[in-house]
């Protein structure tokens, strides 16, 4: 139906012009305008479609081998180059593709959700290793984004959705973390005006949380610590983030100014809500910000109860997805935009040389 | 070729593009609403496997026998209707105490995590099925879709039989735009 309406456009300029064309407008003309036009605008309304959906989440594992590796040279240049004829008053030049070295050497990852990357050579060859690939271990934590379609960021209007609550708490909404850094790793604590003991340690259990957890239960844990906080701020934070990716578990933890724990909620897409109660009730009894024992409860509820939700369970909010008003205008003022250029396009040349045989007719 | 055979062949070439379009999207639509109406009956049958889920996860952390079953549901339906207020668990506890004297203290911590995330998930399940319905509802509703809708015969289910479970003492309050305040403490 979207398609539908986004071709109204061009097809009533396409008649347009056969209409008031005149004789270089010819019917072959015109089905290669409707043709290409309908192509284009297909290619938009998918696009609009996968724009509206598109999201990222983090997979987690652990690095499972690191090799050297030998591959192809990368570095080809053009060489013995040889002028030849070609016939009376012509001549070309052919030449071969040389390579700089016999082979290049990769220095290569490999984790264990499947994925390998490259550590950047220091040489052009590669063959010197590089001491970032020296330092990576076997068993250590590895994490990559991962692109999917999120049916709940597409439908606006879903009860899935909170609706205003950002507005109150705009100036202290944190970015969703994603930034992968030093090849596979990624920064998992957020805080909101809280200053925390060691945040480095905290990242670094959360990593090593995530490489034990990640792959198996498919999960990606976060922690956002807050300071005196109320309670709605946790469903601004939801509403912000779209309730998390889908294989995300943020625990969001407000605190005093003594860091005594004032409340406790977790954002995820689990159906097993036994999960979010009781790891609510274990980290209030914890009581201040301990982060051992925080880690070692989020750990184990997440091993015993959590259980992800899969995107499929959504699915039905696919034929909600509309372009936004935004995305109407564009459509329609490039359908417009591209049939009259095409329309003109076509109208001033003689593409088919239907003109030329009509005049040695 | 003559101007109006050109027209005319042009005319024909766009409700030939526009009933590939048109038909191709009457069948997506049909496919769509079927696929909907299946999803909400299905949601329905587990908002309700849900409910006899958590009854019997309650039952068994109380260990309340299994004569007293269609009792421990009535009590449980109450408490995750959020019936008694935002006390409600207290009335589970009282009942489970009644019925198996020797339940340690501990475990009604246990059991109540149980009663709130029955009534999370349930209420989640609510919520899909709301969302399902919603969904539903707006494509019937919407333009084209309403047209080829009702000449396709949909809605093929009724769907006053698709609501979702709320107590009475909600729909009273609803229905007079009065709640009276909850009562934290029994008077």
């Amino acid at each position: 139906m979207i398609l539908l309406v986004m071709l109204l456009i061009p097809v009533l300029v396409d008649l347009g012009f056969l209409i008031f064309g005149g004789k270089q407008f010819s019917i072959k003309k015109f089905l290669v305008e409707l043709g290409v036009q309908t192509a284009v605008m297909a290619i938009i309304a998918y696009g609009i479609s996968w724009q509206n959906t598109s999201d990222t989440e983090v997979w987690n594992g652990k690095v499972s081998k690191k090799a050297r590796e030998v591959v192809s040279c990368e570095h080809s240049y053009t060489c013995n180059c040889v002028t030849v004829s070609c016939g009376k008053d012509c001549s070309t030049t052919i030449c071969q593709t040389c390579y700089e070295h016999s082979y290049d050497v990769d220095w290569a990852v490999y984790s264990s959700i499947g994925s390998r990357l490259t550590i950047d050579r220091v040489s052009r060859q590669g063959v010197a290793k590089p001491s970032r690939w020296d330092a990576v271990e076997i068993g250590e934590s590895f994490s990559e984004t991962h692109g999917y379609t999120n049916y709940i960021k597409g439908s606006p209007d879903t009860l899935f959705r909170h609706q205003g609550l950002t507005e109150r708490f705009k100036d202290k909404l944190p970015g969703y973390p994603r930034q992968v850094y030093d090849y596979y790793k990624l920064d998992r604590l957020v805080t909101v005006g809280a200053a925390v003991d060691d945040p480095k340690q905290w990242n670094l259990d959360l990593m090593n949380l995530n490489a034990e957890l990640g792959h198996w239960k498919q999960v990606n844990a976060i922690v956002v610590v807050t300071k005196n906080q109320p309670d709605e701020y946790f469903y601004a934070l939801e509403q912000h983030w779209i309730g998390g990716k889908k294989n995300d578990v943020v625990l969001v933890i407000d605190i005093d100014d003594a860091n005594k724990i004032d409340w406790v909620n977790i954002m995820g897409w689990t159906d097993n809500k036994i999960f979010q109660v009781a790891l609510r009730d274990e980290i209030q009894q914890i009581g201040v910000l301990n982060r051992d024992l925080i880690m070692k409860s989020l750990h184990d509820n997440i091993a015993h109860n959590f259980l992800r939700k899969p995107m499929k369970d959504f699915e039905y909010l696919s034929g909600m997805i509309k372009p936004t008003t935004g995305q109407w205008i564009f459509a329609m003022v490039f359908g417009l935009i591209l049939s009259v250029g095409m329309g003109i396009f076509l109208e001033k040349n003689d593409i088919f040389d239907e003109e030329t045989k009509r005049r040695y007719r | 070729m003559n101007t109006g055979l050109k027209i005319g062949l042009g005319f024909l070439l766009v409700v030939a593009l526009f009933g590939v379009v048109g038909v191709s999207s009457v069948i997506g639509l049909n496919n769509e609403l079927v696929t909907q109406e299946r999803g909400l009956v299905a949601q329905y049958k587990q908002n309700q496997n849900n409910y006899d889920n958590y009854i019997k996860k309650l039952q068994e952390a109380a260990q309340v026998p299994t004569m007293y079953t269609d009792d421990l549901k009535k009590v449980y339906a109450a408490a995750i209707s959020g019936r008694y207020g935002a006390n409600g668990s207290q009335a589970t506890f009282q009942f489970i105490k009644e019925h198996n004297p020797n339940v340690d203290a501990t475990v009604y911590t246990k059991i109540q995590q149980i009663i709130e995330a029955g009534r999370n998930s349930f209420e989640a399940d609510q919520k899909t099925l709301l969302d399902k319905k919603r969904v539903y509802e707006t494509e019937l509703q919407q333009f084209p879709g309403n047209v080829v809708a009702t000449f396709l015969g949909f809605p093929k289910i009724k769907l006053a039989d698709f609501d979702i479970v709320t107590s009475t003492e909600t729909e009273t309050a609803f229905q007079t735009k009065k709640s009276a305040p909850v009562q934290l403490r029994a008077k």
